[in-house]
């Protein structure tokens, strides 16, 4: 009996030597890197720095919601009734606290300030190349434009509530282990974050000395940019410097009439089947990639191509009708009727035959500034700044600091460049800046940007929310709806936050 | 002449003597006379013996040592019978008096019933042969206490969503873990591109020999981090020793659309005309309007007219063919086999054809040293049409979505794949789809082990074993580039290929040890090692524009947009052990023990330990009870313990840069994983008390558990200020609590000698409760779910439907929880009285469910019918907000919008109907109508025959002149009837969910799965 059990007791052993060693247990990921090795030279600060890019493609950011909202929250576009459920509530000024779309917004906007902070500090410490200046710079610039979509999107205008509460500015010493669980910053005022954003693209001008194309940003995209956000704050002489810094030593060029839309093919007949369409505006809006070396037009774009791309999530196909396209998004006859039968820009905007799409009669306008999210080679990129925008910022700096002769100059300086039959505005006094708003309003269709010049002007204005029968909201400045709710998941987490009045 | 005979007997007798060796023949009977084939003739204490054969007889050549002959049989109980100087021993087998000397399957090993301190139980093979369904899984359904099995789609290959009592995690998998032949399998839906698939339908239920369900810690904690949401152990079949055995099965038949309730009947056209033009003048729509509007539909008048259900369905083929061999000796036994299955599916194209074998081989080399080897590759093909709301290209979803007036067909008989709007613009034709996409599974799978015994001594075992699983998914998908999704890319194909590679190696000693002379107390141990090894490799190649439609592969296309590789690997290191006592099989006091480590948890806690212990007390062996004529056996047991639930993705703990975040054709690479060193498995504790009860001879088995199962520890991800850069951390937080009780009764209520019948009844009663959320979160809204303590994980929360006002038509709320005030205002916030969200204490969970199962056997003619019920849940239908009210006007319609509101003092629940929902006034939302609330939330208990079948065994005296074993032919029925018990139902009950493993947020929710099917087959199985 003993005997055996010493055995049993002996084998019990000898089974347990049969046992692993702890290597067995360490298993990596055939993907990923430890963040403490991921950045250590040039070429990782480049990889990580494309990572921060990619990431402004996101559906929730420039990938579609921004560049729509500021177009379906104006008086541009406005969601079909046959619709595939995509921004409803955008569309009817019924966003909540809950909702999906600012709910994204907001968490996705600080991943990339995340990342851009890795960037830029991993990037000032790699000795100060050419280079890792530039990618720093860079990652500079697209924080700046993150903290400034946020706190437009979230805060008040500059220009009526500086001092209200804007968004949270990222704490410096962000420890990355379970004690960010204590990490709940308080919204930093609207001026706070527009100091931030100044000071941001200042050093990104400085830091920037390298052109890589329109799909990066420039030391001119940045300070281009820089005029927006001066333009937001109502400050028309930085407005001015910094426009002017733009116009007369970027080099970009605006294109010619021919070169920026000339429509090919024909929408089809009496439905939108995709054989029979084979529209497109033709020109800079068809083309699907971006510039490498030119420069013309763009300052800065997101770009999408064949491999990276957002599906059936880009753009496009929330305004394409055919080709796999919602189509959901239909554009207004007012904006429409703001084109002459010379200006090449009425392209960008076709008529639909009558019956183009079930459950909507009457006139169909639709989209076309991004023709391509079905383009076999290539797909659409999201401008994020443009020369004529620049321009047009200048003319309003010009007309509020009292020029109107200068104003008008380079209003006509984009109104005649698209319209060559166009005689040009020669208005004085207030009209002038209507004539810039009506002219930024048809240049910048579409890219998201109409809803902030009435936003920052305090301007009311009326909201088809569906054709045929129809229905409008009227817009005023009081409404609550203008600047998106905190989401509640981030107050949840952090009780430090205050909620914008009306959610 | 007898002293003749007597002096003879004496010769032979010596003459035996004088060679040392001697032969003993017999016969062998049943009680009632009957020969007894196959039972095994073993002289005690060698491994000499034999079998019987078919007329019962024997004969068996003793070495010089023999004293006793051991006759044992399945279902028999095994009789000793000593030789003396006998020449012929004749024997009569009873049948098992008690199903307590049954052999039970659990972890590591096997017991005697009598001897089990845990809560198992047990499905023999017999149950789970020759079903037509794809997996056991699905067979499982109402057979088993405490297990809830639910098929949520009716896709051939689809995953099976399992439970053991109640669902164990909030952000992890709940499902049990699935243990075959001994390997650790990696189970569940392996696919990355198909809708849904499963792992066990790669098995061949009719090679399973048993299935045995671990239920408590007693029998899970040995299986450490990885048991705690239960195990399912399968065993399957080895060889038999004696005459070679044939068995052929064959069924046939037609797979056909199951019940839809009558308020999910799509419009015809007329209606849906007349609710249209009904709803636009409603909307404030001029007569000019509404006749530009309907000209966008072509069809003004309804001349066509679609019944889109019956175009999308079909009567499917269900083939199954088996056929296997299992025989050899005392030494070597064999058991080989080969399937063919095929299931095409109610839905158009969607079917699964399986091709499967095992070939499974035991040697006896001597006393000492057993080996064995088991081989069983499988192929099978799943062709599963995109599923789901998301997909415009599902065809549940086409056959509510298309309007009736849209027809597939052009008038020369070609698919109608216009685009136009007044055809198949947004939602495809689903029939020219279904002709011209491929979306495909082909599955290779091996399972195979190796696994030798040394037997040290007799009382002391060294056994270790191989076990490999080897899963090889090659996924296609085609979308053609005329119509539906395809169209965009010019043609689109997805090619993936996915490989799984697992080995489980376990070393173990079995010692089993009389502690007294008199063998009244007993020890049973066992310490073991186990060593497990999983690699994940995955190839994903997409292309797009194609050349033909005809040739889908990726080369003949001219763009490729995605070719990459990527794998995950985890592991799991492990040591375990048990130690039993047993006290003249009275009292029985175990222990398990188990320590784990894996890669997949954080270096800070990568190792943890496991225990249980338990008791049983066969009161039916104290001197008080036996001789009892009404209980046989009587057994208490309690059990208490630990184990866990590790199924966390595999680099979940580690903080990492990602890569694929590309931009403008350069690599780019992110933040992406926030990771966390301490991160480990969730625990469970589990306290158990059960009885198992045999009375009447056998003619009652009653099994009684009552559980409670303590899930701590849980995953959450903790939510951050999102300001960080990231939503949540993931930690150890968190817990649950599952409770009820479970009750098995197998019956034989008559049993005459030509009649009988045999009842077997299930019952669950589960209560899950949250118990404890992160710090700092006193509730997670989740979807239409509340998570919150004192609550149930899957409580329903959204706006409480309170009708429609009678004077008006408007839509009606309630304000809030107290009922005090209905509302018209869904949600705008800026006017008085928004409806708020609140918990109506209705749950996704069933508060009981269960089988009861009937045979009736009359002579060789039998019939048997399976229920399955279910009571205590809610379903909802999240595409209701599509179908019912106008609101998205160009959709088809549920039937239940007749009974829309048209003047006032009508009492229904449908509200007035507007075009677009256009009356959005600040006070009366109809916009919202349709948008989610308890509106479309249903009861979900149902009664389901599962299957009824009738058939017919030939007795065995004619089999017999016939040159065969047995003969039994049958017809079957499966889901032939449904009872519900709401009348606003939309969805079948069963179906409202997700085959996800983790079903957290989806559970209950209508997702458009596949329709489930009607079987009705015939069938033949013959043993010869």
């Amino acid at each position: 009996m003993r005997h055996k059990i010493n055995l049993f007791v002996f084998l019990v052993i000898a089974v347990f030597f049969t046992s692993c060693k702890k290597s067995y247990l360490t298993r990596d990921p055939y993907n990923a890197v430890s963040l403490s090795t991921a950045i250590k030279s040039e070429a990782d600060l480049s990889v990580a720095l494309n990572g921060v890019y990619s990431q402004l493609r996101n559906t929730d950011l420039f990938g579609r919601t921004l560049p729509l909202k500021g177009d379906l929250m104006a008086d541009n576009v406005y969601v079909t009734t046959s619709n595939s459920n995509r921004y409803i509530s955008i569309n009817n000024f019924t966003t909540t606290s809950a909702d999906a779309y600012p709910g994204a917004i907001w968490p996705n906007a600080y991943v990339i300030i995340k990342n851009a902070n890795n960037v830029i500090n991993a990037g000032l410490g790699l000795g100060g190349t050419t280079n890792t200046n530039q990618y720093a710079g860079e990652a500079f610039a697209i924080r700046a434009l993150m903290y400034f979509e946020l706190v437009r999107n979230f805060g008040h205008p500059y220009t009526v509530g500086q001092n209200d509460p804007g968004v949270s500015i990222v704490p410096d010493n962000l420890a990355f282990d379970p004690t960010i669980t204590t990490v709940k910053p308080a919204r930093s005022t609207v001026k706070q974050v527009y100091t931030q954003v100044i000071s941001d693209l200042e050093r990104a001008y400085t830091l920037m000395t390298v052109y890589r194309g329109t799909a990066y940003f420039s030391k001119y995209a940045a300070r281009a940019l820089e005029a927006r956000v001066y333009q937001n704050m109502g400050d028309w002489v930085n407005a001015k410097a910094m426009a002017l810094d733009v116009i007369n030593n970027s080099g970009w060029v605006l294109l010619a009439p021919a070169a920026y839309v000339s429509p090919t093919g024909s929408l089809g007949g009496t439905s939108a089947a995709s054989a029979l369409n084979t529209y497109s505006p033709g020109g800079y809006w068809a083309s699907p990639s971006v510039q490498t070396s030119t420069k013309n037009e763009t300052f800065f774009e997101v770009g999408s191509d064949l491999l990276s791309n957002n599906g059936f999530d880009q753009i496009g196909f929330i305004y394409l009708q055919v080709g796999g396209g919602y189509g959901d998004i239909l554009g207004n006859a007012e904006l429409y009727n703001l084109y002459s039968a010379t200006d090449v820009r009425r392209g960008l905007m076709p008529l639909a035959p009558a019956g183009y799409r079930s459950g909507q009669a009457g006139n169909i306008y639709l989209c076309y500034k991004y023709p391509n999210p079905a383009n076999g080679a290539d797909k659409d990129d999201t401008k994020i700044i443009r020369l004529s925008d620049v321009l047009l910022i200048a003319a309003e700096a010009y007309y509020n600091t009292a020029d109107i002769p200068n104003a008008n100059l380079y209003l006509n300086k984009v109104a005649q460049q698209r319209d060559p039959a166009f005689a040009g505005y020669a208005n004085a006094g207030a009209q002038v800046l209507e004539d810039i708003l009506t002219e930024r309003r048809k240049e910048l269709a579409f890219e998201g940007s109409r809803f902030w010049d009435l936003v920052r002007l305090q301007r009311s204005w009326t909201k088809t929310r569906n054709q045929n029968p129809l229905t409008t909201i009227a817009v005023t400045p009081a409404n609550t709806q203008l600047i998106f709710a905190i989401p509640q998941a981030e107050r949840d987490a952090n009780p430090n936050i205050v909620q914008n009045p009306g959610y | 002449m007898r002293k003749f005979f007597l002096l003879l007997w004496g010769v032979v007798f010596f003459a035996a003597q004088a060679l040392a060796q001697r032969t003993v023949t017999g016969k062998v009977t049943d009680e009632q006379g009957n020969p007894l084939p196959n039972v095994s003739v073993l002289v005690k204490g060698t491994t000499v013996g034999t079998i019987t054969k078919a007329d019962g007889t024997y004969s068996i050549t003793l070495p010089a040592n023999a004293k006793d002959l051991v006759f044992s049989s399945t279902d028999m109980t095994p009789q000793e019978v000593a030789i003396g100087s006998q020449s012929m021993i004749n024997a009569t087998l009873k049948a098992s008096a008690s199903t307590l000397q049954e052999v039970v399957v659990v972890g590591y090993g096997t017991q005697k019933k009598s001897d089990v301190t845990s809560a198992v139980s047990k499905v023999g093979g017999d149950k789970v042969a020759n079903v037509p369904f794809t997996s056991v899984d699905q067979i499982l359904q109402g057979k088993v206490a405490g297990l809830q099995s639910q098929t949520f789609s009716g896709q051939p290959g689809a995953n099976q969503q399992i439970r053991i009592r109640g669902t164990g995690s909030f952000s992890v998998s709940s499902q049990p873990l699935y243990v075959i032949d001994g390997i650790q399998i990696n189970s569940g839906d392996l696919s990355r591109l198909t809708t849904t698939s499963n792992v066990l339908s790669n098995i061949n239920p009719d090679d399973i020999e048993s299935v045995t369900v671990l239920k408590d810690a007693a029998a899970t904690a040995i299986y450490g981090s990885r048991g705690g949401n239960g195990v399912i152990v399968i065993t399957t079949k080895k060889g038999k020793a004696g005459k070679t055995q044939f068995n052929f099965s064959a069924e046939v038949g037609n797979n056909k659309l199951g019940d839809i309730p009558p308020t999910a009947k799509a419009l015809n056209s007329s209606q849906w005309l007349m609710l249209f033009k009904e709803s636009y003048i409603n909307a404030g729509g001029t007569q000019a309007g509404l006749n530009s509007n309907l000209a966008t539909f072509g069809d003004t008048t309804g001349a066509t007219d679609i019944d889109w259900l019956h175009m999308v369905t079909r009567s499917g083929t269900q083939q199954q063919y088996n056929i296997s061999a299992s025989g050899g000796d005392e030494k070597t036994k064999f058991y080989i086999s080969g399937g063919y299955f095929k299931q095409e599916a109610s839905t158009i194209a969607s079917d699964l054809t399986r091709y499967s074998t095992v070939i499974n081989i035991d040697h006896t080399a001597n006393k000492k040293l057993n080996f064995s080897i088991r081989l069983a590759p499988t192929y099978s093909k799943e062709d599963a049409v995109l599923s789901n709301g998301s997909q415009f290209a599902n065809p549940v979803l086409t056959a509510f979505f298309l309007r009736p007036m849209q027809n597939p067909f052009n008038p020369d008989g070609s698919f109608n794949i216009s685009s136009a709007s007044k055809d198949f613009s947004s939602v495809y034709n689903p029939l020219y789809l279904a002709a011209a996409n491929i979306h495909s599974l082909s599955t290779f799978s091996g399972i195979g082990s190796a696994q030798g015994k040394y037997n040290i001594l007799d009382n002391l075992s060294f056994t270790s074993k191989i076990g490999l699983q080897y899963t090889s998914l090659e996924e296609f998908q085609y979308d053609n580039p005329a119509h539906g999704d395809g169209v965009a890319a010019k043609g689109r194909g997805y090619t993936y290929y996915t490989r799984y590679f697992l080995y489980d190696f376990v070393n173990q000693l079995d010692y089993h040890a009389n502690l007294t002379k008199n063998k009244n107390l007993t020890m049973d141990a066992k310490v073991a090692t186990e060593a497990i090894l999983s690699k994940g490799y995955f190839i994903s190649a997409q292309s797009q524009n194609y050349s033909t439609p005809r040739l889908p592969l990726s080369t003949n296309a001219s763009t490729v947009t995605i070719g990459s590789a990527t794998g995950s690997d985890y592991s799991f290191a492990s040591m375990f052990g048990n130690l039993a006592f047993n006290y003249k099989g009275k009292y029985i006091l175990a222990g398990t023990l188990r320590r784990d480590g894996s890669s997949r948890f954080g270096l800070q806690n990568q190792y943890g330990t496991f225990p249980s212990a338990s008791l049983a007390w066969n009161i039916s062996k104290e001197s008080f009870l036996q001789g009892s004529k009404t209980i046989s056996d009587l057994k208490l047991r309690a059990s208490y313990g630990s184990a866990g639930n590790a199924e966390v993705s595999n680099y979940i703990a580690k903080q990492t840069v990602g890569f694929g975040a590309n931009y403008n054709n350069n690599p780019g690479g992110t933040f992406s994983t926030l990771g966390n060193t301490s991160l480990t498995w969730e625990k469970d504790n589990q306290f158990d008390v059960g009885t198992d009860i045999t009375m009447f001879k056998n003619r009652l088995n009653l099994t009684l558990d009552y559980y409670d199962r303590v899930s701590s520890r849980l995953l959450f991800g903790v939510p951050l200020s999102q300001v960080s850069g990231f939503s949540t951390i993931t930690e150890n937080v968190g817990k649950l609590e599952n409770k009820g009780f479970e009750i098995t009764v197998n019956a034989t209520p008559i049993s005459t000698k030509n009649f009988t019948w045999d009842l077997s009844f299930n019952f669950t009663h589960n209560k899950n409760e949250m118990k404890t959320l992160p710090p700092g979160q006193n509730q997670i809204i989740n979807g239409v779910f509340l998570v919150r303590p004192g609550l149930d994980i899957n409580t329903w929360y959204m706006r409480d439907w309170a009708g429609v006002d009678p004077a008006t038509g408007a839509p009606l709320w309630w304000v809030d929880s107290t009922k005090s005030a209905k509302t018209s205002n869904y949600s705008n916030t800026s006017v008085a009285n928004p409806a708020q969200r609140y918990s109506t204490g209705k749950s996704a969970s069933p508060k009981y469910y269960g089988g009861v199962s009937n045979t009736f056997t009359y002579k060789g003619l039998s019939v048997t019918a399976d229920f399955y019920y279910n009571y205590g849940n809610y379903v909802f239908d999240q595409w209701g907000s599509f179908l019912a009210d106008e609101t998205n006007p160009t959709y088809g319609k549920y039937s239940l919008n007749l009974q829309r509101w048209t003047k006032p003092g009508d009492i229904t629940n449908v509200p007035k109907l507007y075009y677009g929902a256009t009356n959005s006034s600040a006070t009366v939302q109809n916009s919202s109508s349709n948008a989610t609330s308890t509106r479309f939330l249903y009861k979900g208990d149902f009664i389901r025959l599962r299957n009824l079948s009738i058939g017919y065994r030939i007795d065995k005296g004619l089999a017999s002149k016939l040159h065969l074993g047995s003969f039994y032919f049958y017809v079957r029925g499966t889901n032939l009837w449904t009872k519900t018990y709401d009348k606003n139902l939309t969805i079948d009950p069963e179906q409202g969910g997700s085959s996800n493993t983790n079903a957290s947020g989806s559970y209950g929710i209508n997702a458009l799965n596949l329709f489930y099917n009607r079987v009705v087959t015939v069938g033949v199985n013959i043993g010869f």
